[in-house]
């Protein structure tokens, strides 16, 4: 399951998510949503989607990981008129609110700190209580929230945020997120899993396949999983061989070599669990609403979303996980590694 | 007296292999010289090369005067690359026995391992001159018919005679290799080495076993350009600079064709040095260099021996690339790249050190010297198909979909060709997504297979 944290972290990012407590109050004539309640205003509750003009609130700290699960009508397809809608410019912040980035980043990171704890009973209660602290210091959601902010701030200018928020406050864009926060729930695995052995025994149409496929094409959601579990792994591989005593420890471009070796095991695997996961996440949708959005996602504002969110994450991820390899195999030198491993296989619920 | 001449050879035979039943005797207990040599031959069969050169150090320390210790120490210098202790060790046993023959024929191997191959030829011909005149004249002269018998119930004779073919090889003195082995029915006339070099080849067979397939064919056949030249091809990528860039220069020589003639030039150019021959010397420090560091993980001897190496021959380019792995494997990639920089300053012409620095600077993302280095890469060399590919990632990384495109359709091609589609399948795969729904998130993947004999190591 840890490693379904790893997979789904990236998964959530590579097709956006809306998650989190979501507030909406009235700010003169404009309906403002925000994952931050208002100051002085009039507090609604929260509705189904409906095309209506919105701004959202100034950066603040992230939400939490909990989210509503939204019940939404369902257009039966995103129109011009939907994609082109924004009344104030929009911001990085409000990107990263809007497509439930920021809103995920508590959950996220606690997926991934989860990587490193050790397996119950490994280690006694003194270490397991300095990995957390290690681990909750660096995978904190405000650290890789503010490198993913960055990320944007460098790569993606005001027309690209534009275009990026027309979608994503579209109707279409909002049910889109809306069920792939459900699907990132934890309790959303059990249906998974009964959703991944139906498929076997029905597999999916070739259409849908098609649409997934492209959808994965044009996000890189595989490859950027790949290096994420990579980030990780290898983040443990190193501090590993780091803290091994002089005379077997291994060269650092040898390890380097072992990590990368690992990219071709997990590639196939990977890509099978993202495929079946796509299907899964985007089953209420007809094929026309999922092209809808594959389409916006293999627009340049699509891939300028897309790949800047990804390498946000995983720059953040990376620094973070290395960070934390260290500290801890300097905490805890030994037994570590040992306790973290999981059995053998490919990642997958 | 049949009978006389083959006694007499025999006193070869137990001359040649007089080390190796040195070698099967029990280990004796203690320090003594002779309980050392054999120490230091258990660690050598155990792979503990380090232990057993320092163990026959001890050995020459404690006995001096020991021929046995002598011989085992220049063994295990002249198999670590320390020439130059090999050589002292070597002269030190030799002025102990003048006239062994053991050690005559150890310098013998030596002195060809330096490139000395007129001292390596002087030592076996005095070995032969110390047998009976009758032994000589039989060993010289005597009819194929009747040497392929003695050759095949002796062992250590034959491998003196390979040793004598193998020298006057690289010596380049094909045509006396050729008469000598016609002469000991090593080959014979009518039989086609060449098809069945070819069919172990297809059979993947064992390397030893294509390599000794084609140097028959090589010293059999000698109208056969294709398959001399694939022995010059394969002893290239084994590292063999010498030999392999004689055989490549006879077949290019024999071949009646302008276009092999044209590509074996070009071969001799871009994988051997060009105009720039690599020593002897230098190749074997390089090959031993090699052995050091990928089976033994002795990063700091191999790099020793590599810095060697490259102080022999300084436009030698594969020690850069090893060097350059050194550096990588230490994790630092900068380094690695400034080695592979210098390899390619060093020879200009050399396809596999600006293959090697176009795939690390893709490594590191960048992309503008990556794609001048893999251009040239495949200028060089335009079969190259991780190098097609390598490129095609770049212009993908860089917008160029079009020359990604005509990259990866002339790698595949040729990959499908020469191996089938099984080498490349994930850049075809990839290829198909992109020509169906136009640019990806990611970047192409960039195999380097292998793909044809003689371009594919260093």
């Amino acid at each position: 399951m840890k490693k379904v944290l790893t997979l789904g972290a990236l998964l959530a990012l590579a097709v956006p998510a809306y998650a989190g407590e979501v507030y909406r109050w009235i700010d003169g004539s404009t309906v403002v949503y925000s994952d931050q309640p208002p100051q002085d205003s009039l507090i609604t509750a929260m509705p189904g989607p409906e095309p209506a003009a919105v701004v959202i609130a100034d950066d603040a700290t992230p939400a939490g990981p909990t989210a509503t699960t939204p019940t939404p009508s369902i257009p039966t397809r995103a129109s011009a008129a939907e994609l082109r809608a924004p009344t104030k410019p929009a911001t990085v912040a409000e990107i990263l609110s809007l497509s439930g980035v920021r809103a995920q980043l508590s959950s996220v990171a606690g997926g991934l700190a989860a990587e490193y704890l050790p397996r119950p009973g490994q280690l006694d209660a003194r270490d397991g209580a300095r990995i957390e602290r290690i681990v909750g210091q660096h995978f904190a959601a405000d650290r890789l929230y503010a490198v993913i902010r960055q990320e944007f701030g460098s790569n993606v200018d005001r027309e690209q945020l534009d275009a990026m928020a027309a979608w994503f406050r579209s109707p279409l864009g909002r049910r889109i997120t809306a069920l792939e926060v459900a699907a990132a729930k934890p309790e959303a695995a059990a249906e998974f899993v009964a959703f991944a052995a139906n498929l076997k025994k029905s597999p999916a149409a070739a259409a849908r396949l098609e649409l997934v496929q492209r959808l994965d094409w044009v996000t890189g959601t595989s490859d950027d999983t790949t290096a994420l579990a990579l980030a990780v792994a290898g983040s443990v591989a190193r501090a590993t061989a780091a803290s091994a005593p002089a005379e077997r420890r291994p060269r650092a471009g040898l390890v380097e070599r072992r990590i990368e070796e690992m990219r071709g095991q997990m590639t196939t695997a990977i890509g099978e669990t993202v495929l079946t996961q796509m299907l899964y996440v985007y089953s209420p949708l007809t094929d026309a609403e999922l092209k809808a959005y594959v389409d916006f996602l293999a627009s340049p504002h699509g891939r300028a979303y897309s790949r800047t969110s990804h390498a946000g994450l995983l720059r953040a991820v990376r620094e973070s996980a290395d960070r934390t390899a260290i500290e801890i195999a300097r905490a805890v030198p030994q037994g570590w590694a040992a306790a973290t491993q999981k059995a053998p296989g490919p990642p997958g619920r | 007296m049949r009978r006389r001449v083959t006694v007499a050879i025999a006193v070869i035979l137990v001359a040649l292999s007089a080390s190796t039943s040195l070698a099967q005797r029990p280990a004796a207990l203690g320090d003594s010289p002779a309980a050392l040599v054999e120490r230091s031959r258990a660690a050598y069969a155990q792979g503990r090369y380090q232990d057993a050169l320092e163990t026959a150090r001890r050995a020459v320390d404690a006995a001096p005067r020991s021929v046995p210790a002598q011989l085992a120490r220049g063994g295990m210098a002249e198999f670590m690359g320390e020439f130059d202790e090999a050589s002292q060790a070597y002269a030190q046993a030799q002025a102990l026995a003048p006239a062994d023959n053991a050690t005559r024929y150890r310098v013998a191997r030596f002195a060809t391992r330096v490139g000395d191959y007129d001292r390596a030829l002087r030592e076996l011909d005095a070995i032969l001159a110390t047998q009976p005149k009758a032994a000589q004249l039989f060993f010289r002269w005597a009819p194929a018919s009747m040497q392929k018998p003695l050759l095949k119930a002796s062992p250590a004779l034959e491998q003196f005679v390979q040793l004598q073919i193998d020298i006057m090889m690289e010596k380049g003195d094909l045509t006396g290799a050729r008469r000598l082995a016609r002469q000991h029915a090593i080959v014979e006339s009518g039989h086609d080495y060449c098809a069945e070099a070819n069919a172990k080849t297809g059979r993947k067979g064992s390397s030893e076993d294509v390599f000794k397939a084609f140097r028959l064919a090589a010293l059999g056949q000698p109208d056969s350009a294709d398959c001399i030249w694939w022995y010059g091809q394969w002893l290239t990528d084994e590292g063999y600079m010498r030999l392999g860039r004689l055989m490549v220069e006879e077949g290019t020589r024999v071949t009646s064709s302008p276009a092999n003639k044209e590509s074996g030039n070009r071969f001799v150019r871009i994988r051997l040095g060009g105009a720039r021959p690599v020593s002897k010397r230098a190749e074997s420090l390089f090959m031993i260099a090699k052995q050091r560091y990928l089976r033994d993980g002795d990063a700091e001897g191999a790099a020793r021996l590599f810095d060697e190496s490259l102080r022999l021959s300084p436009t030698f380019a594969r020690p850069y690339s090893y060097k350059a792995r050194l550096a990588l494997d230490d994790g630092d990639r900068e380094a690695a790249i400034r080695w592979l920089q210098r390899g390619v300053e060093a020879d200009a012409d050399s396809w596999r050190t600006w293959h090697n620095l176009g795939r690390l600077l893709l490594a590191a993302d960048r992309w503008e010297d990556a794609e001048r280095a893999l251009a040239r890469t495949i200028e060089l060399f335009p079969d190259d198909v991780g190098g097609r590919l390598a490129l095609a990632r770049v212009l993908y990384a860089r917008g160029n979909w079009d020359g990604y495109r005509s990259q990866t359709e002339h790698a595949l091609g040729f990959a499908r060709g020469m191996r089938g589609n099984d080498v490349t399948k994930a850049s075809a795969d990839f290829l198909s997504k992109f020509q169906r729904w136009g640019p990806g998130g990611a970047l192409p993947p960039t195999p380097d297979p292998r793909v044809i004999l003689g371009w594919n190591q260093d």
